[in-house]
C-alpha cells in the first residue's frame, strides 16, 4: 500500500505541474509565418515592406480593361471571354450584382487603400531617417489618391477611409461627396509631390516627383480647371526631365520600356503570377502557337479610325498575320500592343502598362492650354505635332507635312487632341476617362452600340442610359454597409 | 512501364518506410514460425481429456466452429459440426475459455468433470458487452445516451478501403457519401446533419485514443489535382476492433468543444491471453465501371455540329461526304476506362499469457483504378501492446505505421479548372477527333470550339502522385491505486508527412498551356495528445437497493503543429527529369511555406450512478481552452446530464412477459465546435511580393481582420430515445427523437470591402437539425438448418438555417461550369444545401429553350425568375444487413439507401446542349427539329448560353447492395485434420446492384469533397466502380 502511495504522490506531482507549467501559454496563439500586427513596424525595413505592400496589388489588367476600354468604342468582350459577368459589361446590360466586376474591384481598390493607410498612420512613429520616412509616406499617399482617383471617376463620391480598419464595429462608412473626394486627392498628391525624389533618383516603378505633378495635372483636368493643368503639366516639360522616345515601338518592349518617357506605370514582368496574360487579348485557335484564349479584342472601329500611314495602328493593334510559307492570314483586330514577343509564352508578359507618359503631359498641356486661352497656341501646336511626327515616323522636333493644320478653331483644336489621345493611348486605360471627362460618354458610346458594329463576339448591342454615366456601386457592398447609397437610376 | 517503375521505387533502399515495413514483416513471420512451433511440442504432451458438447442458448441447436481453449495457455481445439469437441488438458483444475462469433464469451472451470457441456448466449442481446465510450468503456445496457457500434463481428465480410467506411448503412443516423470513385478517396460524413457553415462539420475521430483529422484538404499540401486523399484510408478495417458513434450530447459532452458533430471511436483489436491466432489472408480482385454514360459518336456529332452552325448563320462545317467517312469516331470513355485489379495481402497475429498481450498485423494492397493511371498503393504495420507489470501497473501502446502512394485522376473543380478533369473531357471530347496526330504526337485538345484536353493524353501523361506515410503511437499507463480507484495517463501522437508532386509536360495541353510545368510540396504533421484520468468506482446500499457510483474525472492537454513547403517551376528543357530536379526549369513559381499550431487544454469529469439498475444518471462536464479563440473567450464550458428507466425492471413491465429489455433514455446538454484553423482570431500581416522596376520587393500587408471576442459554436442538443429487446432476445430495437439547435455559428461575415477586408469571422446565427432515427435487428432466427441474422435501420435528418441576423441571402460560391454560376442558395427558412435556379418550361417554337416567368413580371431575369429547386440532403437514410449461414456457408449481403435529396448533374449541361463545341449525350438525337417538337433537348445552336435550370437537378435517391458476399468455412474436423483453426473462402461483390434514377455515372459523387455548402454536385467526378472479389482467409 505504501509503495502504491508514492506512485500517486508522483503522478499527483506530475499532472499538478502539467496544468500549471503550460496551460496559459499554450493558448496564446504565436504564429510564426505571419505576423502580428501589433508587432511590427518598428525600423525603416517595416516602413519599407509595408509601403513595398502598397504597390503590389497595381498591377492588373482585368479590371481596368474593362472598365475603361470594354466599356468604350475601342473594345469588346470576344466569344472567348466566356462568363456572362464580362459579357454583359460590353452590352451594357449589367447589374450592381455583378460581384466579378464591381465587387472584385472595390475589394482589390480599398485593399490598396487599406495597405496604404496601414503605412501612413504606422510609418510616423518609426524612428528612422526623417527624408527617407517622408519619402515613403509620399509614395503610399500617391498610391492612395491614384485609387481615389480611379473610384471617384467610375463611382462619384465614394467612402474615404483615411486610417486602417482595426474591427469590424467601424466599417460601415458612408460615401462622402466628390469634392471631399477630389480634396483627399488633391491633398495626398501635393504631399507627394514636395517629399518624393525626382525621377533619375526614384527606383523604377515606385512614384516619383514627377507622377505627382503628373497625376496633378490630370486632376485638374478632369476638373476642368484648366490654369492649374496647364501650370502642372508646363512644370514637368520645363524641367526637362523627360522626353518623348523617338520609336513608338520601343515604348511597349521589355528592354526599352524604362526610358525618359514613362513616368508612371504598372510593372508587370514575365515571371509566373507577375506577368501581363497577353493570351487574353490574342485570338483563340487562329495561330495555335500563340495560345490565345480569344477574350478581350480592340474593336474595327477602332481599328478604321486610325489614318492610313498612322504606324501606331500597327503597334497597338493586329490584324493578319505572315505564316511560315508566306501566306497571310487575316481576322478582326487583336490587341498587340503588350504581347512580349521576346518570350514563347503567351501567359506571362513582361511589358509595363503606362499610367503617366510625357506624351500624355504634352497632350494634356495642349488640352488645358485649347480651354484657358479660348484656343490653341503655339506651344499647344507644338506638343500634339510632337506626338504626331513620331506617330508617322518623322522627326519629332522638326516641322513635318502630318502636323496639324494651322488656324484650328478652338473647337476643331479640341477635337484634334481628343482624336490624338484615343490614337496614342489605345489599350492605355484611357479611353472612358477621357470620353466621361470630356461630356462624351454617353454620345460616343450610344453609336457605336446602335451601329451595331460586327464583331467576332457577336453584333454590339445595348443601350446606353442616364444611370452609366457612373457604374453601380456594388450590391454586395450595399448589403454589407447599410449606410451606403447607390448611384441614381441602379 | 511507368507501373512498374513505381512498384520497383518503393523498394529502394532509400525509401526508409518501405525498407521498415519490410523488416517488420519479416520480425513477425519469424516470430509467429516460433510459436507455432512451440504449439505444437507443448500439444504433444496432454494426457486429461474433456469432451462436452456446445449448443445455442436461445435454441439448444448445436454449435460448430465454437473456439475452446485452456485459459492460459495456447491449448484449445473447436466443436464440430455437431458442436462437439474434445480436448486434452494439463489439469483437472483448469478452466475453460469458450469463444464463439456474435455470442458471450465464457468461461468454465473443469472442477474435475470430464464432460462438460455448455449453452452460450448470443452476446447482443445480453448488454452485458461493454462499449467504448469517451475516455472509458461502458455496460451496454447502463449507457444513458445515444451511442451505436460496429463490431468485429460485423465487419468479418466487408471490404473497404478506410475503416468509416464501414458505417455507410449501419448505423442509424450517420450519413456517408463516397464523394469520388478515385481509390483511396475521401468521404463525406454527417452525424444527425451538418450544424455549421463556415466552421467543420465532420465528426471528431479518435482511434486508440488519438485524434484523426478527418479533412481531406488539411491532410494534402494541395499540390495535386484530384478527389482528396482519405486520410483513414491508411489503417486497415481489419484492424478494428469496434467503432462506438456517440450521438447525443450525453455522448458527446465529454468532448466539449469538439463535440458537437458527433464524434466516431474507432479501437483497434488486442491480443487476449492464452489464444494465438495466426490469420493469413490474400484477396484478389477486379472493377469495372458502373454504368458509361452514352454519347453521340463522330458521324452523329458532325450533324450537330453542321446543324448548329448553320441555326446560328454560319455554313455547315463537314460534307456529307465527309460525314460517312467519320463513322464511330474515337469513344473517349472507353478509351480512359479499364478494368482495374486489386490485390490485398494481409498476416496479422495475436496471443499472450497471463501478462502479456499481443496484437501485430501487416499489410500490403494495391488497387489499380478503373481510368488509366490511377491506382492506389498501401503498406501499414500495426503492433499493439499490452502488459502488466505488477499486480497494479498495466503498460500498454498501439503502434502503427503505414505508407499510401497515389496517383489521382484530375477532377473538374474549380473555376480554373473546371471542365479540364479527365472525366468530363472524356465525356465532351470532339469524337471525331484522335487521340494522336498521324506524327505520333497527342492531340492536344477538343477542336470544336472549348479547349477541354485530352482526356487520354492528360490521363496517362501527368503526374499526379499522392505519398503519404503515418504513424500513430499511443503509450498507456494505468494504475489500479486501490481496488475501486484507477489512474490513466497517457501520451499519444499521430504524425503525417504528406508529399505531392504534379507534373505536366510539354507534350500535352493543360490549364490552358502547353508549358512543362512542375510543382513539389509537403506538408507534415504532428498531433500530440496527453491525457490523464482517473476513475472511481464504488457499489453500495442493500442487496434489494444496489447503487453504483462512478466517477472520471480528467485533464487533457493537446495539439498540433504543421508545416508545409510548395515549389515550382515552368519551361522545363525537357520533360525526363519529370519533378525531381525543379532547377531545371527556366522560370519559377514563388515558394511558399507555411506554419501553423493550434492547442487545446481540457478538464474533463463524468458521474454516473445507478439505482437498482433501474434508474441511470449520467452527468459530464469539460472544460476546453482552446488556442484557436479569442483572447476574451479562452474557455468554454460544456455540460451534459441524462436519465434512463429500465422499465423491465418494474413489476408491472415484468408481468407483460413480452420485453427481455425495455430501456427509455432522456438527455439533454451542449457540446461546441472549434473547426476554424488557427490565428483567426488575430490581426495578422503576411508577405506579398511586387516587381518595381526589374527589382522583386517584399511588404508585408493585412491578412485578416481580428476579432478578439470570437468563440466557439454551441450546439445544444435533446435526445429522447428507447432500447428494448422482446421475443426471447431474438429482437431488439432502438429508437431516437433529436432536436439539436447551434447557435453563435462561426460565421464569415461579409464586410463592406471598403474596410479593405472581404469578411472576418464572428459568432452569428443558428441552425436546426432534428430527426429520428431507429434501428432493428433479428439475430439468429433458425430457419430449418440455416440461422438467419438481419438488421435493418432508418433515419431522418431535417436541416434548417434558422437564424442568419442580418446576412442577406448569399450564394455558397462554388464557381462550376461556363455560365451556370452559382448554384446553392444560404438563406433563413431553407436546409443547408439548397439548389436555386430557373423552371424550365418547354422550347418555343424555335427550338428555343424557355423558362417559368415567377414573378409574372413578363421578363426572365435571374433576379425574379429563380427559386428554390431542390435539396442536396436525402429525406431519408439507411440501410440493410443480413447474414445467413447454412452449414458451413455463410451469405451475407449489406443495403445502403437514401430516399428524397437532388444532384446537380452539371456534367448533363454541356452534354445535352447541342452547339457544336463538344461532344453531346445521346439525348441530343431527340434534338428539336422543326418536325419533333415534342422534346425538350433545344435545336442546334452555335449561340446559346448556359443557365442552371431545374432540367438538370435529377432525383439523387438510390438503393445499393453495397457488398454480396458468400463464403465457405472449412468444417472444423477437416481443420483438425489440417492443424488448422480456419480455413475461409470467399466470393464478393461490390456495389454490384444499384438502384436508382440518376442518369450519371453514380449517385455517390461529390465534386467539392467534403465541401460545407456545395454537397450533391456531380461534375466529372471519378465513376463508382463494380467490384469483383475472392479471397481465402488461414487461420492457425
Amino acid at each position: 500500500m505504501g509503495k502504491k502511495m508514492r506512485y500517486f504522490k508522483i503522478v499527483n506531482l506530475i499532472l499538478v505541474l502539467l496544468v500549471f507549467a503550460s496551460c496559459n501559454d499554450l493558448l496564446t496563439e504565436s504564429p510564426k509565418s505571419s505576423i502580428s500586427s501589433d508587432q511590427y513596424y518598428s525600423n525603416a525595413e517595416d516602413a519599407m515592406a509595408a509601403v513595398n505592400a502598397v504597390y503590389a496589388p497595381l498591377p492588373e489588367e482585368f479590371h481596368n480593361y474593362i472598365l475603361t476600354i470594354m466599356t468604350t468604342d475601342d473594345g469588346y468582350a470576344a466569344s472567348g471571354a466566356g462568363a456572362a459577368l464580362v459579357q454583359q459589361m460590353w452590352r451594357y446590360n449589367w447589374s450592381p450584382s455583378n460581384g466579378r466586376v464591381f465587387g472584385g474591384y472595390w475589394e482589390s481598390q480599398y485593399d490598396i487603400i487599406n495597405r496604404a493607410n496601414m503605412a501612413i498612420e504606422n510609418i510616423p512613429p518609426i524612428e528612422m531617417d526623417e527624408n527617407l520616412k517622408n519619402r515613403l509616406l509620399g509614395e503610399a499617399r500617391f498610391v492612395r489618391a491614384y485609387t481615389y482617383f480611379k473610384l471617384v471617376r467610375f463611382f462619384g463620391g465614394v467612402p474615404i477611409l483615411t486610417s486602417p480598419t482595426q474591427s469590424a464595429d467601424e466599417v460601415n462608412v458612408e460615401r462622402a461627396s466628390v469634392e471631399e473626394v477630389y480634396t483627399q486627392i488633391i491633398e495626398d498628391l501635393t504631399f507627394a509631390e514636395s517629399n518624393l525624389l525626382d525621377q533619375a533618383s526614384t527606383q523604377k516603378g515606385r512614384a516619383s516627383v514627377a507622377a505627382a505633378t503628373g497625376m496633378l495635372a490630370k486632376v485638374y483636368l478632369t476638373r476642368g480647371n484648366w490654369e492649374q493643368a496647364s501650370l502642372k503639366a508646363k512644370e514637368l516639360i520645363d524641367a526637362g526631365d523627360n522626353a518623348l522616345l523617338s520609336d513608338f515601338q520601343d515604348l511597349f518592349h521589355p528592354d526599352t520600356e524604362d526610358n525618359d518617357e514613362v513616368i508612371f506605370a504598372l510593372q508587370f514582368v514575365a515571371q509566373s503570377g507577375f506577368g501581363y496574360p497577353s493570351k487574353r487579348y490574342l485570338p483563340r485557335g487562329v495561330i495555335p502557337d500563340w495560345r490565345g484564349l480569344g477574350a478581350f479584342a480592340p474593336s474595327w472601329n477602332l481599328y478604321n479610325s486610325y489614318e492610313a500611314d498612322d504606324l501606331r495602328r500597327d503597334i497597338s493593334l493586329v490584324t493578319s498575320w505572315e505564316l511560315e510559307g508566306g501566306d497571310i492570314l487575316s481576322f478582326d483586330p487583336w490587341w498587340r500592343k503588350f504581347w512580349d514577343m521576346t518570350i514563347d509564352n503567351t501567359d506571362d508578359a513582361g511589358i509595363d502598362v503606362p499610367i503617366i507618359r510625357y506624351a500624355d503631359i504634352l497632350l494634356m498641356y495642349a488640352e488645358a492650354i485649347n480651354e484657358s486661352e479660348n484656343g490653341p497656341t503655339l506651344e499647344a501646336y507644338e506638343a500634339v505635332n510632337m506626338v504626331r511626327r513620331r506617330a508617322y515616323g518623322e522627326d519629332i522636333n522638326s516641322p513635318s507635312s502630318v502636323d496639324l493644320l494651322p488656324g484650328l478653331s478652338q473647337q476643331d483644336f479640341r477635337e484634334a487632341v481628343w482624336q490624338e489621345r484615343r490614337w496614342e493611348f489605345a489599350g492605355e486605360y484611357h479611353r472612358w476617362y477621357d470620353l466621361k471627362r470630356t461630356g462624351r460618354l454617353q454620345a460616343v458610346v450610344s453609336d457605336w452600340l446602335q451601329n451595331g458594329e460586327e464583331t467576332e463576339g457577336g453584333a454590339a448591342t445595348g443601350t446606353f442610359e442616364d444611370k452609366n454615366l457612373l457604374y453601380p456601386i456594388p450590391q454586395s457592398e450595399i448589403d454589407a454597409n447599410p449606410n451606403l447609397e447607390q448611384n441614381p437610376g441602379w | 512501364m511507368k507501373n512498374r517503375y513505381r512498384f520497383l521505387k518503393t523498394f529502394e533502399p532509400k525509401q526508409n518506410t518501405a525498407g521498415y515495413i519490410v523488416f517488420i514483416f519479416a520480425m513477425t513471420i519469424c516470430f509467429l514460425l516460433l510459436q507455432q512451433t512451440n504449439l505444437w511440442a507443448y500439444q504433444a504432451g496432454q494426457n486429461q481429456e474433456v469432451s462436452g458438447m456446445v449448443t445455442d442458448a436461445t435454441n439448444n441447436e448445436p454449435l460448430p466452429g465454437v473456439n475452446i481453449v485452456v485459459k492460459g495457455t495456447n491449448i484449445g481445439t473447436s466443436t464440430d459440426l455437431n458442436g462437439e469437441y474434445s480436448l486434452n488438458v494439463p489439469s483437472s483444475n483448469d478452466t475453460l475459455v469458450v469463444s464463439f462469433i456474435g455470442f458471450q464469451t465464457q468461461e468454465v472451470a473443469i472442477n474435475g468433470r470430464q464432460t462438460i457441456n455448455i449453452s452460450l448466449a448470443p452476446s447482443t442481446l445480453t448488454g452485458e458487452e461493454l462499449v467504448v465510450i469517451g475516455y472509458g468503456q461502458q455496460r451496454q445496457r447502463d449507457l444513458t445516451g445515444s451511442v451505436s457500434t460496429v463490431s468485429a463481428e460485423d465487419l468479418e465480410n466487408i471490404s473497404v478501403d478506410s475503416p468509416e467506411k464501414l458505417l455507410q448503412g449501419r448505423v442509424s443516423g450517420v450519413q456517408m457519401v463516397n464523394n469520388s470513385g478515385q481509390p483511396g478517396s475521401s468521404s463525406t460524413i454527417r452525424i444527425r446533419g451538418g450544424a455549421s457553415i463556415n466552421a467543420g462539420n465532420s465528426p471528431l475521430v479518435v482511434i486508440d485514443g488519438v485524434p484523426f483529422d478527418m479533412t481531406a484538404e488539411r491532410s494534402s499540401i494541395g499540390v495535386t489535382q484530384g478527389a482528396g486523399i482519405n486520410p483513414l484510408s491508411s489503417i486497415s478495417s481489419d484492424d478494428i476492433e469496434s467503432i462506438s458513434v456517440l450521438k447525443d450530447a450525453s455522448a458527446t459532452a465529454i468532448y466539449g468543444a469538439r463535440g458537437s458533430n458527433g464524434v466516431i471511436l474507432i479501437t483497434t483489436k488486442s491480443g487476449r491471453s492464452g489464444v494465438t491466432s495466426v490469420n493469413v489472408s490474400t484477396t484478389g480482385g477486379f472493377q469495372k465501371v458502373r454504368r458509361t454514360i452514352p454519347v453521340l459518336n463522330a458521324e452523329q456529332f458532325a450533324r450537330v455540329k453542321n446543324e448548329a452552325e448553320i441555326n446560328s448563320g454560319g455554313s455547315a462545317v463537314y460534307s456529307d461526304q465527309e460525314i460517312a467517312s467519320f463513322g464511330e469516331g474515337t469513344d473517349w470513355q472507353d478509351e480512359i476506362f479499364r478494368t482495374g485489379t486489386l490485390q490485398d495481402y494481409r498476416l496479422s497475429a495475436s496471443g499472450g499469457n497471463e501478462s502479456t498481450q499481443y496484437f501485430v498485423s501487416g499489410g500490403y494492397s494495391l488497387n489499380e483504378g478503373i481510368i488509366i493511371n490511377s491506382n492506389f498503393e498501401e503498406y501499414n504495420v500495426r503492433v499493439n501492446l499490452d502488459t502488466e507489470v505488477n499486480d497494479y501497473i498495466k503498460i500498454g501502446n498501439n503502434f502503427t505505421v503505414n505508407r499510401t502512394n497515389s496517383n489521382l485522376v484530375r477532377s473538374s473543380t474549380g473555376s480554373s479548372g473546371s471542365g479540364t478533369g479527365v472525366v468530363a473531357s472524356a465525356l465532351y471530347m470532339n469524337p471525331i477527333q484522335d487521340i494522336r496526330n498521324p506524327d505520333g504526337s497527342y492531340v492536344l485538345f477538343n477542336d470544336a470550339g472549348r479547349d477541354f484536353p485530352n482526356p487520354v493524353a492528360s490521363a496517362r501523361e501527368q503526374v499526379n502522385e499522392v505519398e503519404n506515410t503515418r504513424y500513430v503511437n499511443n503509450l498507456f499507463v494505468e494504475l489500479d491505486l486501490l481496488e475501486n480507484l484507477k489512474i490513466k495517463s497517457s501520451i499519444g501522437v499521430n504524425v503525417l508527412n504528406n508529399e505531392e508532386v504534379f507534373f505536366k509536360p510539354n507534350t500535352i495541353f493543360l490549364l490552358g498551356t502547353t508549358r512543362n510545368q512542375a510543382q513539389r510540396g509537403v506538408l507534415s504533421s504532428e498531433y500530440w495528445v496527453n491525457s490523464n484520468t482517473i476513475q472511481y468506482n464504488t457499489t453500495f446500499g442493500s442487496e434489494e437497493n444496489q447503487q453504483t457510483l462512478e466517477i472520471l474525472g480528467g485533464f487533457t492537454i493537446e495539439g498540433e503543429n504543421r508545416e508545409s513547403v510548395v515549389a515550382g517551376a515552368l519551361d522545363f528543357p525537357s520533360n525526363r527529369l519529370q519533378a525531381n530536379d525543379l532547377s531545371a526549369g527556366s522560370e519559377f513559381i514563388t515558394p511558399q511555406s507555411q506554419s501553423e499550431s493550434f492547442n487545446l487544454v481540457s478538464y474533463l469529469a463524468r458521474a454516473n450512478y445507478t439505482y437498482d439498475d433501474k434508474y441511470i444518471i449520467t452527468a459530464n462536464a469539460r472544460v476546453d481552452g482552446s488556442s484557436r479563440f479569442g483572447d476574451n473567450n479562452k474557455y468554454g464550458f460544456f455540460p451534459s446530464a441524462a436519465f434512463a428507466w429500465r422499465l423491465s425492471n418494474e413489476e408491472f413491465i415484468r408481468q407483460l412477459d413480452f420485453f427481455n429489455d425495455l430501456k427509455l433514455r432522456v438527455s439533454y446538454g451542449k457540446t461546441g465546435n472549434q473547426e476554424i484553423g488557427s490565428f483567426q482570431s488575430l490581426s495578422l500581416l503576411g508577405s506579398t511580393s511586387t516587381y518595381l522596376g526589374d527589382q522583386l520587393v517584399i511588404g508585408f500587408t493585412p491578412q485578416n481582420l481580428g476579432n478578439p471576442d470570437l468563440k466557439w459554436e454551441t450546439t445544444t442538443q435533446f435526445n429522447i430515445g428507447t432500447d428494448m429487446t422482446f421475443l426471447n432476445g431474438a429482437l431488439s430495437l432502438t429508437a431516437d427523437y433529436y432536436n439539436k439547435t447551434t447557435n453563435d455559428l462561426l460565421f464569415n461575415l461579409p464586410l463592406p470591402s471598403s474596410s479593405g477586408f472581404s469578411s472576418t469571422l464572428v459568432n452569428l446565427g443558428e441552425i436546426k437539425n432534428e430527426g429520428i432515427e431507429l434501428g432493428l435487428k433479428a439475430n439468429a432466427i433458425p430457419l430449418g438448418e440455416a440461422t438467419w441474422s438481419v438488421g435493418f435501420n432508418i433515419a431522418s435528418n431535417r436541416n434548417e438555417i434558422v437564424d442568419l441576423g442580418a446576412i442577406e441571402p448569399f450564394f455558397a460560391g462554388q464557381e462550376l461550369t461556363r455560365g451556370t454560376g452559382d448554384v446553392i442558395l444560404v438563406d433563413e427558412g431553407l436546409p443547408i444545401g439548397s439548389f436555386y435556379g430557373r423552371v424550365f418550361n418547354g422550347l418555343d417554337g424555335n427550338g428555343e429553350v424557355t423558362y417559368a416567368d415567377l414573378n409574372g413580371d413578363g421578363q426572365i431575369t435571374d433576379a425574379g425568375d429563380r427559386k428554390v429547386i431542390g435539396e442536396a440532403q436525402p429525406d431519408f437514410t439507411g440501410g440493410i444487413s443480413s447474414n445467413l449461414f447454412y452449414k458451413n456457408f455463410q451469405f451475407s449481403f449489406n443495403i445502403n439507401y437514401v430516399v428524397g435529396n437532388e444532384i446537380f448533374n452539371v456534367n448533363r449541361v454541356e452534354l445535352d446542349l447541342p452547339n457544336g463545341f463538344q461532344n453531346n449525350s445521346t439525348d441530343v438525337l431527340d434534338r428539336w427539329t422543326p418536325s419533333n417538337t415534342d422534346t425538350d433537348i433545344p435545336a442546334p445552336s452555335a449561340a446559346r448560353g448556359i443557365i442552371f435550370d431545374d432540367r438538370y437537378l435529377e432525383d439523387g435517391s438510390y438503393l445499393r447492395f453495397q457488398n454480396i458476399t458468400l463464403a465457405y468455412n472449412l468444417p472444423p474436423s477437416t481443420l483438425n485434420q489440417l492443424s488448422i483453426k480456419k480455413l475461409r473462402v470467399f466470393v464478393s461483390g461490390e456495389n454490384l446492384i444499384t438502384i436508382t434514377n440518376y442518369s450519371g455515372y453514380d449517385p455517390e459523387a461529390s465534386v467539392f469533397g467534403q465541401d460545407n455548402l456545395a454537397q450533391g454536385i456531380d461534375f466529372g467526378v471519378f465513376p463508382t466502380a463494380k467490384t469483383y472479389r475472392a479471397g481465402v482467409e488461414l487461420g492457425f
